[in-house]
């Protein structure tokens, strides 16, 4: 069976500290309103005791790419491995895919002209080599599974704060934050 | 404004395809001049001349423009713009003089047909699940309205003079449309508020100005179609910024 390769996120060992943001940023040395990875906070409404949760969040490879969709140009593939790669050399620029992705993952580059976005550092994983966030996070908070592997461990295919993955099937995983005690004190 | 050159694509190309369905149901049904339908041909195909140059100003890469049409299959946008392209290739010929009899018939239905295809497939690049308030017929319905509203204003400019034309029943029509556009812009904004971002001035500004006040224009026998053209295509233009401008999409973990 192929590969379909994902990202498994986990918010219980994540620091939000941005290393995954500022290593990709660093190798790929994108224009500056580029980021290709982000690290969210949880809202606090959604959790059940008062504690920051951070998501790092890349693209979501996701299995109905809306994207690839409404692409004019056909700039977005789907590899095999589940992998969905942006061609620079196809990009107008157009935006429409920036307008159609529900998790606001490509970014315009200004100094290019065109979009571009997190493809799962698909060329150092060609070579054997991790991709750069997975490599510099130094909680081991985000690592590469392939979802179809029976050994993985148990894990959330949504969270809460993002959008319905009905839309487009999102392959990223999560292992969710999980709390420990909290003393308060109400006097 | 972010996407002030494709308000500007959109109310352009909507205007085209309105004068040139007005331009060929006149033809058909007569009495329009020859002079009058030069005019307006001319004024279709230079509305949608200028909206493909509006279009290209949206682009990061405008160079490549032509390579919009490669993903017809799954893309509306690469619909629309197949479609526009033959469209606009289309209103050129209708421009000839040479063109007449059954081969203008031809061009004009053929022309009109592909017009309000074109439409569609612009109100279809919209409809997106990640924008609720769009992924509704309302892009659609707006954009068909825009067309539909400018196209025979304009057209009642041009051929005001021309002693056949039935200013009544004309009158009656937009009367109706400006109805039907109050009735869908305000189902649109009450319906969809939870996923628009609506400045409640601007948008009584665009019902005042643009739907409401042309009725004043078109009152009596001689209507004014030149002030209700331009008070209408005025709430058009700031009905499409709001378009643009006051959609929400969902958001990531509250941003």
């Amino acid at each position: 069976m192929a590969k379909k390769m994902a990202f498994l996120v986990n918010c219980d060992r994540c620091i939000a500290c941005n290393a995954c943001e500022v290593s990709c940023k660093n190798y790929y040395q994108q224009e500056a309103s580029v980021h290709w990875r982000k690290v969210y906070y949880m809202q606090e409404k959604e959790l059940a005791l008062p504690i920051r949760v951070g998501v790092s969040l890349a693209c979501n490879h996701c299995e109905d790419p809306a994207c690839m969709k409404a692409c004019p140009t056909g700039a977005y593939r789907k590899r095999e491995d589940g992998i969905v790669v942006h061609d620079n050399d196809r990009c107008i620029g157009c935006k429409l895919c920036m307008m159609a992705c529900p998790y606001k993952v490509p970014c315009f580059d200004k100094d290019l002209g065109k979009v571009t976005k997190c493809d799962m550092c698909a060329a150092r994983q060609d070579n054997g080599e991790q991709p750069v966030c997975v490599q510099s996070c130094p909680m081991d908070a985000i690592s590469i599974i392939d979802l179809n592997d029976g050994r993985n461990p148990a894990m959330e295919d949504e969270i809460p704060g993002m959008p319905p993955r009905s839309i487009t099937r999102p392959t990223t995983r999560f292992i969710r934050e999980t709390a420990g005690t909290q003393i308060r004190r109400d006097d | 404004m972010s996407e002030f050159p494709l308000v500007l694509f959109t109310f352009f190309s909507q205007l085209s395809v309105g004068t040139f369905l007005a331009l060929y149901l006149s033809e058909r049904r007569g009495g329009i001049s020859p002079a009058s339908a030069r005019l307006a041909s001319h004024a279709a195909f230079g509305a949608v001349a200028i909206s493909m140059v509006c279009s290209t100003m949206h682009l990061g890469d405008p160079a490549g423009a032509w390579r919009a049409m490669l993903n017809p299959w799954t893309s509306w946008l690469s619909r629309e713009i197949l479609v526009f392209g033959v469209f606009a290739g289309l209103s050129f010929l209708y421009c000839m003089p040479m063109v007449r009899g059954t081969l203008r018939q031809l061009v004009g239905l053929l022309g009109s047909f592909l017009g309000i295809v074109g439409i569609v497939c612009s109100g279809l690049i919209y409809t997106l699940p990640s924008h609720p308030a769009w992924d509704t017929p309302f892009p659609v319905l707006f954009f068909l309205l825009t067309a539909w509203l400018l196209g025979p204003m304009l057209l009642l400019c041009i051929t005001r003079r021309d002693e056949a034309t039935d200013s009544g029943q004309c009158t009656g029509c937009v009367k109706i449309l400006l109805a039907a556009q109050l009735v869908i812009t305000c189902a649109y904004l009450l319906t969809q508020q939870a996923w628009l971002d609506t400045n409640s001035t601007l948008a009584a500004v665009r019902i005042l100005v643009g739907i409401l006040m042309p009725f004043v224009f078109l009152r009596g026998t001689s209507p004014s179609w030149g002030g209700a053209f331009l008070l209408c295509a005025c709430g058009e233009l700031l009905g499409r910024v709001m378009f643009y401008d006051n959609v929400i999409p969902y958001t990531m973990f509250g941003m």
